[in-house]
């Protein structure tokens, strides 16, 4: 059955009607997902393996994000992967989450199936050398150093260890600490164990054609076979007493992060929790000259999906705004929502804002294959989840009952000013 | 590993497959508005996501004798949020739909830009262009949007990026809005006078002086939404002049330093955007040098160091910058000159046919989504050649022929011309601790 995005929004005019997202049997047990344009100009493929964080140990914490990165940088001829992609004409990138690992494979439509022939050979025998593992431990210190003195970062890694138990509430990326000692030997064990068949999805975007999806047939025909599923996710749901954790940075204001349970998407609440963010953000809006980045923001919301089930998180900025005011204000309007039923002005409001937020969530080729591979990778039938229609039947009261259900009960990050003398890390 | 190592490892890689054939695109659509300016529309149908955007040409400094950095930004974002005729401001209206709204100045243009639901793209147009065709400009709105500037000219002097930017583009050109820094200091901002702003919004952000850029799921008809704003009148009927910034004879070395950490810009006097085939030939080596993560001197770095370099193509002259950033970042320099040394001699046959396929490759991956398509078209609009902009005509267009076109003689003879002289280099170190 053919489904438009154009079907799900009713109303629209478009100047042609959007391209219809079908799923197709490439391997079967293998989900994929295509969303085909002839008119393209490039392609693009995801490739999906069950090899995220969740994965890893506390030990070895961020040698997922190593280990796709020196696969990067592997050798395959004498010349590194994304090298030799790139002297075809194409582009390789990785995206590592808690859980799944993604290889994203740009090409012109001649040139996509030379580029995956590349990928399936380094997938079909994974492993990585010792240059390409230091190269790939360089930049993820980088990156974890980068993060460590971001605030929003830092709080947001506070609530999401204090939620999730065990090696779900590892940072993604690791920690310095822990990827200084991540090792060859460590990555390629983590390699042997992921890179395998079970779990594995795939998206295919913009001109791709048979032959396209033949290579990458072939590809996950030759991954290797076997592997385990996800492991379940614990969480230690939010008491009644909010639980505080405190840290210090090199900052110039606090900042202050609250972290809430969470619908996953898929799940039954998710579209009313989708209309309740939307009710939060015109709360928060400070009726700035332009739309502002997270960091640019008095208040602000950070729903976290990658994990089942999900975290959503509010912040307060103390560059921005007062942080006790700002608390309080959330706390009345959270509150707020439980109490009173929502005006049906509102919610329609409300709706609208969640629909076009999802409607224009993805805008390359790379965000759409990312949005459809996830799909597969939860193996969510596209047909019958669609988010936009599921946004247009939330009720009023769904949305109160998500409110009462979800957002009475948070932990506290609180990242502060370092002043001399004051540790770094965080403790209750 | 130094650049040449790395040419050679590129040329083992390199294939013999040329490049493909264009392929079938719908065209272009370019027309002219009711009132003046024009539109250009680009339709696609992957993402359900409108571009609507208005770009002009202004200088971001005034149009007055003496430059005032930041009062472009300041008469934009102004405009935004004021809302005597919207109800409220833009950024909240356009968000209610789910949108978001960008501002966005350059020495010589300015952009506004939202991105929306296919579906609200007529009435977002209409949005727009009541606001930026008859803008009106309240003391409140004034004062929010110079607290926003001020605090954005605050957060650009701990970016060493944007430092670098400012003082490169300060050291090659003597005057002219390139060579102001782009927001000035915070305190400046806050002086500005109202009437100065309204001055500058008034004779900048008008039908006449317009380019209506919309993309995505969008068609024409969408052109017709547009609220024509004040008519012309005898002193503003036309689009306004390129605003010159004239390049200095020799720049001087800049060493300085800044909170936002350290650094090295280099930068050169380049083409203008008529010259088409010097423009693609700097575009193709900057990319091939300096693209982040893939440019040969990029990956010749430690990678701590991160290195960008581009091609700026503004309407005369361009400018090719480089930076880096990092603690070491000095210890790039010979680094990059040894590339660019390189640069002057032509590249073996198959390296250079492998660097010109990932270079187009990459320019269509930067064309991918509605944004940047609409960023794209409205720069070179501006700027001064709109047919010569990348993806006008498809992959048939312009850009690409002469993309296609190029060869290693002419990319080296081109990097000789314009890099083989002495530019600008600025050093910045980080400030030094007090005890």
């Amino acid at each position: 059955m053919k489904r438009t995005i154009a079907t799900a929004l009713g109303a629209m005019v478009f100047a042609s009607p959007l391209l219809a997202v079908a799923p197709v049997t490439i391997v079967p047990g293998v989900q994929t997902y295509a969303q085909r344009d002839a008119t393209a100009n490039l392609a693009g493929v995801v490739v999906s393996l069950a090899a995220g964080s969740l994965r890893e140990t506390t030990r070895t914490n961020g040698v997922a994000l190593v280990a796709a990165m020196a696969l990067e940088r592997a050798p395959i001829d004498g010349v590194p992967l994304r090298d030799a992609v790139a002297a075809l004409g194409g582009t390789l990138a990785s995206e590592v989450s808690a859980r799944a690992v993604r290889f994203y494979l740009e090409a012109p439509p001649e040139q996509l199936g030379p580029c995956l022939s590349l990928l399936a050979r380094a997938l079909a025998v994974p492993s990585v050398n010792d240059a390409a593992v230091s190269a790939a431990r360089t930049l993820a210190v980088g990156r974890a150093s980068e993060a460590d003195r971001l605030p929003l970062e830092v709080g947001l890694g506070m609530v999401r260890q204090a939620y999730y138990a065990g090696v779900a509430g590892q940072p993604v990326g690791g920690r310095s600490a822990t990827l200084a000692g991540v090792t060859t030997a460590d990555v390629n064990a983590f390699i042997a164990a992921t890179y395998r068949r079970t779990g594995a999805a795939t998206a295919a975007v913009g001109a791709v054609d048979d032959a396209a999806l033949a290579s990458l047939a072939a590809l996950v025909a030759a991954l290797p076979s076997g592997g385990a599923p996800i492991p379940h996710i614990r969480v230690n749901a939010p008491t009644a007493a909010p639980r505080r954790i405190v840290a210090h940075r090199d900052i110039g204001a606090p900042w202050l992060v609250l972290g809430f349970a969470a619908p996953a998407p898929g799940g039954r609440d998710y579209p009313a929790m989708l209309v309740l963010e939307a009710m939060l953000a015109a709360t928060f809006d400070d009726s700035a000259p332009t739309t502002q980045s997270v960091y640019g923001r008095g208040t602000g919301y950070v729903y976290a999906t990658d994990l089942q089930p999900a975290q959503f998180a509010i912040y307060v900025n103390g560059s921005r705004t007062d942080v006790t005011a700002g608390l309080r204000n959330v706390d009345v309007v959270v509150k707020g929502l439980a109490l009173r039923p929502v005006r049906a002005e509102v919610l329609a409001r409300a709706k609208t804002r969640a629909s076009g937020g999802a409607a224009t969530a993805a805008l390359t080729l790379a965000d759409r294959a990312s949005e459809l591979v996830a799909s597969a990778e939860y193996a969510r039938d596209l047909r019958t989840t669609d988010t936009l229609a599921a946004i247009a039947s939330v009720t009023a009261a769904d949305v109160r009952s998500v409110a009462t259900k979800y957002l009475q009960r948070f932990t506290a990050a609180i990242v502060l000013p370092r002043e001399r003398g004051t540790s770094r890390g965080a403790g209750s | 590993m130094n650049v040449r190592t790395l040419l050679a490892a590129v040329a083992l890689a390199a294939t013999a497959v040329s490049l493909s054939p264009a392929s079938a695109e719908p065209g272009d659509l370019t027309g002219a508005l009711r009132e003046g300016g024009r539109y250009v529309v680009r339709p696609s149908n992957l993402v359900p996501v409108a571009t609507v955007a208005l770009w002009y040409r202004a200088p971001q400094t005034g149009f007055g004798p003496v430059p005032v950095p930041g009062l472009a930004q300041l008469a934009a974002e102004s405009i935004s949020v004021s809302s005597p005729l919207l109800g409220k401001p833009l950024a909240t209206r356009i968000a209610e739909v789910g949108g978001r709204l960008a501002i966005a100045t350059y020495p010589d243009s300015i952009a506004i830009t939202a991105i929306v639901p296919a579906s609200r793209a007529r009435e977002i147009v209409r949005v727009l262009t009541t606001a930026y065709f008859s803008p009106v400009l309240q003391d409140a709105g004034i004062a929010v949007a110079q607290r926003d500037v001020a605090q954005a000219a605050v957060i650009r002097t701990f970016s060493a990026e944007g430092t670098l930017d400012d003082r490169v583009l300060g050291a090659l050109f003597s005057e002219g809005p390139a060579h102001a820094p782009h927001l000035g200091t915070p305190q400046a901002i806050v002086a500005i006078e109202t009437t100065a702003v309204r001055a500058f919004a008034e004779r900048a952000f008008r039908a006449q002086n317009a380019t209506l850029v919309l993309t995505g799921a969008v068609d024409a008809s969408l052109a017709a939404e547009v609220i024509p704003g004040r008519p012309a009148t005898e002193a503003l009927a036309a689009a306004e002049s390129p605003a010159p910034s004239l390049p200095a004879p020799h720049p001087s070395p800049v060493a300085t330093s800044a909170p936002g950490g350290a650094g090295i810009g280099l930068g050169w006097i380049g083409p203008a955007i008529a010259d088409e085939r010097e423009a693609t030939a700097l575009d193709f080596l900057t990319d091939y040098l300096f693209r982040p993560d893939f440019g040969v001197v990029a990956r010749a770095l430690p990678p701590a160091l991160a290195i960008n370099g581009r091609f700026v193509t503004y309407h005369d002259p361009g400018v090719v910058l480089v930076t880096a950033f990092g603690a070491d970042a000095n210890a790039a320099l010979p680094t990059i000159r040894a590339g660019v040394d390189a640069a002057t001699i032509p590249l073996e046959a198959a390296a250079f046919a492998a660097a010109k396929r990932a270079f187009v490759t990459r320019i269509l991956g930067d064309l991918s989504s509605p944004p940047s398509e609409a960023d794209t078209l409205g720069w070179y609009a501006v700027e001064g050649n709109l047919p010569y902009a990348p993806g006008m005509g498809g992959t048939r267009g312009s850009y690409f022929a002469n993309a296609n076109a190029l060869t290693a003689a002419f990319v080296a003879a081109t990097a000789r011309k314009y890099l083989g002289v002495a530019g600008a280099l600025v050093t910045i170190a980080e400030p030094k601790a007090t005890p």
